[in-house]
């Protein structure tokens, strides 16, 4: 298949391709028109992705955190082109993914898998699992022969931590994890280097989360995976994720390295976000009264609010009217963190 | 451990005795309750000997994966076990202040309904009509509580005010609005202020903030947390989440197969887990404690409750399990007080 000398081999690319991150998004905005049901005249544009920025490398999970309708979901599809961008840019391993056609696009498919909060949606109900795994091999040309495809199959499931007789099953008669175990074998057959999980464990049993979450760091262990590991809880993602970028109305709010996020979050929008996670016992001393409760419900992202997109909501003593005019960006703020916060900048270059 | 010295071996009902509940008279109590469905020629045992107590102004947690039955109790309490497929087993009791409810008519049972029992369910919007305002639904929420003497304008007046108790903003304007044009999170408190209508002794909430984004979820449990102290009321959550139940109750009981595993205080019981399964329940969560923080799942999936059954249903996933786990259910063990368990373990 491949034509003269892998880029790998060359030791000058090879350290290039070290130093570059895997996947690279800049400044990307997908915008969406509704159009009322009459006459198809356009009501308003949502702008579920806008404006973001951010990097994967080689090996990492980038943690990405938001509440329902913030644009996590629409940023992922983003990336893999599942819908297309508005406006930005898009890198994978140093190529524009967004003007790729054809057989690039498609080698590009191969490396960046995606797996899904529902598995069962994902998967053919009528069709044995083994042979959902072996199409992924055909379509993409791997595995050789049926024989050998066969072998992969096995050792797919082996490597999932399913039985090679679980192959002739269907997917209804396997329990919500093992399915979820599936549609990991799906991607992991096309041997992928990024896979985007959008909310892989959210349906499942808090048991059954645990043993698909410690698969997934297993499998980033072995073959050097990267992720972009998207859910709701910053808990569960905090579990997993090198770096957590915090995602409010189509924009990232605040992004860090995981610990720093998880223990000393700045941005009055992730600490409201860990405040509000319920205590399994007292001792983290977030029994009620020194939480942050945040009013209302996030805006609509037709009608963003103008300035920064948290002030409505923003529990911080030293907002004021500057906050509903400034779009507050990324800043860099030590410790390999981004927040976007006028008030934050203002306050650190006080102190320093 | 210390407690060991103190185990007994009882029968439940003796169990039950014992743990004499603090107030002279439980608001609940639920009795061996089995409710069994049968499904295409198969008996499903949903809900297979659940004891537990609730007292005024107590709230208890039922917590549980998918499929313990945790639904199908709070189902059972209500009088709502869809009929002809589901039936509570001869043998169980449920008792509201005293009054068997198994035993109940429909008629007075629809009426300790809506009045003193009301309900609360995870998706609010499948509980409210859509071609009806918030405050027709409301309207009639009052009005039948509130007996037949009641005119319109009261009616109005007193759902406005509910809207007030439960958070909504500008109660008037929701009033008049659909249910499509509320948020998640305002269509669960108009749940809520519909459940209150009728001045419940005891409101059960299947799952109430699961729909819910956290920050939201944040606020109707705080909600919940404040009516229960502003109205005296008891409150029964139900809930997969360990965190939501360990934040609202003071006692929980962990439910697995169908049966209850561990029943006791909280926080002691998450603190210091006696039963096997709960210990790997709070071992399997996320807390949020960076990077690999120590995740040990429970191997295996949740059991189907489906035929007949020997032996302890965990024990298939129990790390300490024994030969006798698999052939013997064991009894609730006293572990200590406040504490019941399970589990063989104990019998040591």
């Amino acid at each position: 298949m491949s034509r003269g000398p892998h880029p790998d081999s060359i030791p000058d690319a090879a350290r290039m391709k070290e130093a570059r991150p895997l996947l690279e998004v800049r400044n990307l905005k997908t915008h969406f028109t509704t159009r009322s049901p009459f006459f198809g005249r356009s009501r308003g544009v949502v702008r579920a992705v806008d404006g973001v920025s951010l990097e994967v490398r080689r090996g990492e999970t980038l943690g990405l955190v938001g509440e329902s309708g913030c644009g996590k979901t629409t940023l992922a599809r983003s990336i893999l082109r599942l819908v297309e961008p508005t406006e930005g840019e898009l890198h994978f391993d140093g190529e524009p993914i967004l003007t790729m056609k054809g057989e690039r696009m498609r080698r590009l498919r191969r490396k960046c898998q995606i797996i899904f909060q529902d598995p069962a949606a994902s998967l053919n109900p009528r069709m044995e699992v083994g042979a959902a795994v072996d199409e992924v091999l055909r379509v993409h040309g791997l595995g050789g022969n049926a024989r050998g495809r066969k072998g992969r199959v096995a050792s797919l499931l082996e490597q999932v931590g399913l039985h090679p007789e679980h192959r002739h099953r269907f997917p209804h008669e396997l329990s919500g994890g093992q399915r979820q175990r599936i549609a990991i074998a799906r991607a992991l057959a096309a041997e992928p280097e990024l896979i985007v999980c959008d909310e892989p464990v959210s349906a499942l049993d808090v048991s059954v989360q645990a043993q698909i979450l410690n698969l997934l760091v297993r499998l980033q262990e072995e073959l050097e995976l990267a992720y972009l590991f998207i859910a709701h809880d910053l808990r569960v993602v905090g579990h997993l994720s090198h770096r957590i970028a915090v995602m409010y109305l189509g924009r990232i709010v605040e992004e860090a390295p995981a610990e720093v996020l998880l223990q000393e979050p700045r941005h009055p929008y992730t600490q409201a976000l860990l405040s509000a996670a319920p205590a399994l016992t007292g001792e983290e001393g977030k029994r009620r009264g020194s939480r942050i409760v945040l009013a209302g419900e996030p805006p609509s992202p037709v009608t963003p609010p103008e300035g920064c997109p948290f002030h409505p909501r923003c529990w911080h003593p030293d907002r004021d009217e500057a906050c509903g005019r400034v779009v507050p960006g990324l800043k860099e703020d030590g410790k390999a963190r981004r927040v976007s916060c006028i008030k934050l900048e203002t306050t650190s270059k006080d102190s320093s | 451990m210390r407690w060991r010295d103190r185990v007994f071996l009882v029968p439940l009902d003796v169990a039950l005795f014992m743990t004499a509940p603090k107030a002279d008279l439980p608001l609940l109590e639920v009795r061996n309750l089995r409710t069994w469905f049968t499904s295409e020629g198969r008996v499903v045992r949903a809900v297979d000997g659940v004891s537990f107590h609730l007292d005024p102004g107590e709230a208890l947690g039922i917590v549980g994966e998918s499929g313990c039955g945790k639904t199908v109790t709070s189902l059972s309490i209500m009088g709502l076990v869809p009929q002809p497929a589901g039936r509570i087993m001869p043998g169980s009791s449920i008792r509201f202040r005293g009054a068997e409810l198994t035993e109940l008519s429909t008629r007075r049972l629809r009426r300790l309904r809506g009045t003193e029992i009301a309900m609360i369910f995870q998706e609010p919007m499948t509980s409210l009509n859509p071609v009806y305002t918030v405050g027709s639904q409301l309207l009639e929420a009052v009005r039948r509580s509130g007996g037949v003497g009641q005119s319109r304008r009261q009616a109005t007046r007193k759902g406005v005010e509910l809207l007030q108790e439960v958070g909504i903003g500008d109660p008037e304007r929701r009033f008049h609005q659909f249910p499509h044009q509320l948020s998640g999170g305002l269509r669960q408190r108009v749940m809520i202020a519909m459940a209150l209508a009728g001045e419940p002794s005891l409101l059960i909430a299947d799952e109430p903030t699961s729909a819910l984004d956290v920050t939201v979820q944040a606020q109707i449990l705080e909600l919940l947390h404040d009516l229960r102290r502003s109205r005296g009321m008891s409150l029964l959550l139900i809930s997969h989440d360990l965190e939501v139940v360990g934040e609202v109750c003071d006692r929980v009981v962990v439910l697995y197969a169908g049966e209850a595993m561990e029943v006791g205080s909280l926080p002691q019981v998450f603190r210091q887990p006696a039963h096997p399964y709960t210990r790997g329940l709070v071992g399997a969560l996320p807390r949020g404690r960076g990077r690999l923080g120590g995740l040990e799942p429970i191997p295996g999936s949740v059991p189907k409750p489906i035929g007949p059954r020997s032996g302890c249903p965990f024990a298939p996933r129990c790390p300490d399990a024994e030969a006798r786990c698999w052939v013997q259910l064991p009894p609730l063990f006293i572990v200590n007080d406040e504490r019941w368990s399970r589990c063989w373990l104990e019998a040591e």
